[in-house]
């Protein structure tokens, strides 16, 4: 193999990573430019309430699908981040080694589950118990946050039980040798960890935010804002879900999808830098 | 405190194991249904099998294979073996970035630039590649990870022995091999489950042969379940019971494969 093969190797690798960049432009491009005649047409109308799209005077307003969206991912990450936590410190400090395998099996196995399928699972089986415990409908917001919180848990589990892993023994000796007891050790570890753990509270957010088959199947599918637990519920993902399919490609309507899918995307993309940036502003901390 | 704690852990942990035995259970007891796999659905989903929905899916995979492995495998060697270092964590960065797009926005572009701009319609070809667009950044975020961690030493002292680049990239793949396998296996496992992005781009809820052509639609196993669940009634629930069965225990496989390399490489 001589100096020309190299060279067409390292060409032939520079391309395929290219392809990775490029791809993501184009993601942005092609989102953004089907959007713009929605953006033109519809203006502000877009963050109206009411989203009417195939009636003779069609509204594309949004503005309740965002909302329901960002309350349901702002209460299910609460719960998850929570429980989450508990169980990584669970893992972390006092399981025996035998309770940590098969956890972390468990949760592995867990996280491969499919999300139709949990949506499934909460169609049938978790919307027949709230039909029995007496819920007026079996497709609510409580019903979607549980099963969004059973695909995002394992995910906030690993991720903090590995950040808090990374945790110095030297800083956990010196802070049991000051005098602190198991609650204050458990701060200073989160303390310690604490880069680890915003990324994956982040990640977790952003999951559940942009999550479509779950909320599609089980969160009820009316346009209404939120004000119970039980209440139906459209999330933006679910409008993209459902009408995408059957929509006439170059419409207003099909552009006002569009322009959903641009909001998702920049806001994952925002808050991956927010990520990033908070994640660094925590290690300088950590490192002094 | 270690009790709440212990207490709260478990009660995760037993509701985790007793969702996966009611989603294997409930559904494997069809599995033995005669025909099931071998016999297209009839009667609104009612009796049959699964036939063209298994091939569906399978076909989905291999195209996924064939296209977004080489890729990746590649770009990965370009950014753990040749770029510099700057370039070398942007890429990575990037990849990250697109890992935590929603799957549902990799459909709409797929949809736009795939199946309209393209004009390849709702196809194999353009399901399969909108999963491959989502499965190339994931395997280089996870096979980056496995060529890193092969030692400095390595590389130098195959090249100090007389091999080129070529070569001694040869010999690094060589040692993550156990790690590229991983990433392999998730990777198809992540593209198997994905049902987003299919839904928009390359499924229907009926066909009554299996695609011909690379351009034709396809069943797929998730869109099914998907499609019974909100169109179909009662008497097709069962078969969206044993798909959503089939499904994770397909899961559940690769993940102990993964688990059983991942031991395999520590020892």
């Amino acid at each position: 193999m001589g100096k020309l093969g190299s060279a067409f190797f390292i060409s032939i690798v520079s391309i395929a990573a290219m392809v990775v960049a490029a791809a993501l432009f184009s993601i942005v491009f092609f989102i953004s430019s089907e959007s713009i005649r929605a953006i033109k047409e519809v203006g502000f109308g877009l963050f109206s309430p009411n989203w009417y799209p195939v009636w003779v005077d069609a509204e594309f307003g949004i503005r309740t699908m965002l909302f329901n969206s960002i309350i349901l991912a702002l209460w299910t990450s609460i719960w998850v981040w929570s429980i989450g936590l508990i169980v990584a410190l669970y893992l972390h400090r006092f399981a025996t080694k035998k309770e940590k395998e098969i956890m972390l099996r468990t949760l592995e196995y867990v996280s491969g589950i499919p999300s139709v399928v949990l949506g499934f699972f909460g169609v049938v089986v978790l919307g027949d118990l709230f039909l029995k415990f007496g819920a007026w409908t079996a497709q609510n917001f409580l019903n979607a946050s549980i099963m969004l919180s059973v695909l995002t848990l394992p995910f906030m589990i690993s991720l903090s039980y590995q950040s808090l892993e990374k945790v110095p023994r030297e800083v956990v000796e010196a802070a049991v040798a000051l005098g602190a007891k198991d609650l204050s050790v458990m701060v200073v570890e989160v303390k310690y960890a604490s880069s680890g753990l915003i990324n994956a509270m982040l990640s977790v957010f952003n999951r559940i935010f942009g999550e479509t088959m779950i909320v599609l199947m089980v969160a009820g599918g009316a346009n209404v804002l939120v004000r119970s637990l039980l209440d139906p519920i459209r999330p933006l993902t679910a409008a993209l879900g459902s009408e995408m399919g059957e929509v006439e490609i170059g419409s207003l309507h099909y552009s006002s999808l569009f322009f959903i899918g641009f909001l998702l995307l920049v806001g994952s993309l925002l808050l991956n830098l927010l990520t990033n940036y908070l994640t660094r502003q925590r290690d300088k901390w950590v490192k002094g | 405190m270690r009790w709440t704690f212990r207490i709260i852990s478990y009660t995760v942990f037993v509701a985790f194991t007793l969702i996966i035995g009611i989603i294997i259970f409930s559904g494997v007891n069809y599995f033995t249904k005669p025909g099931f796999f071998t016999q297209y659905p009839k009667s609104a989903m009612s009796e049959g099998g699964i036939f063209p929905m298994l091939i569906g899916s399978l076909l989905l995979m291999i195209v996924v294979f064939l296209v977004s492995i080489p890729t990746g495998l590649l770009g990965t060697i370009f950014i753990t073996e040749f770029a510099p270092r700057r370039l070398s964590i942007f890429l990575q960065s990037l990849a990250a970035t697109m890992n935590s797009i929603p799957s549902i926005v990799y459909g709409l572009f797929g949809l736009s630039l795939f199946c309209v701009k393209l004009s390849l319609g709702t196809s194999l070809i353009s399901a399969s590649l909108t999963l491959s667009t989502m499965a190339i950044p994931f395997f280089i975020s996870s096979a980056a990870e496995f060529l890193r961690a092969v030692p400095k030493e390595l590389r130098e002292g195959v090249i100090a022995l007389g091999a080129n680049k070529l070569q001694a990239t040869l010999m690094v793949l060589r040692a993550s091999k156990n790690g590229l396998l991983t990433s392999l296996m998730l990777t198809l496992g992540r593209a198997f489950s994905e049902t987003a992005p299919i839904l928009v781009t390359g499924a229907v809820f009926y066909a009554t042969q299996l695609p011909k052509k690379i351009t034709d639609p396809v069943m797929t196993l998730p869109t099914s379940i998907y499609a019974i669940v909100m169109n179909l009634g009662e008497k097709s629930q069962w078969m969206a019971r044993a798909m959503s069965s089939l499904m994770v225990i397909v899961m559940i496989s690769i993940y102990s494969t993964v688990q059983f390399l991942r031991r395999h490489r520590n020892e």
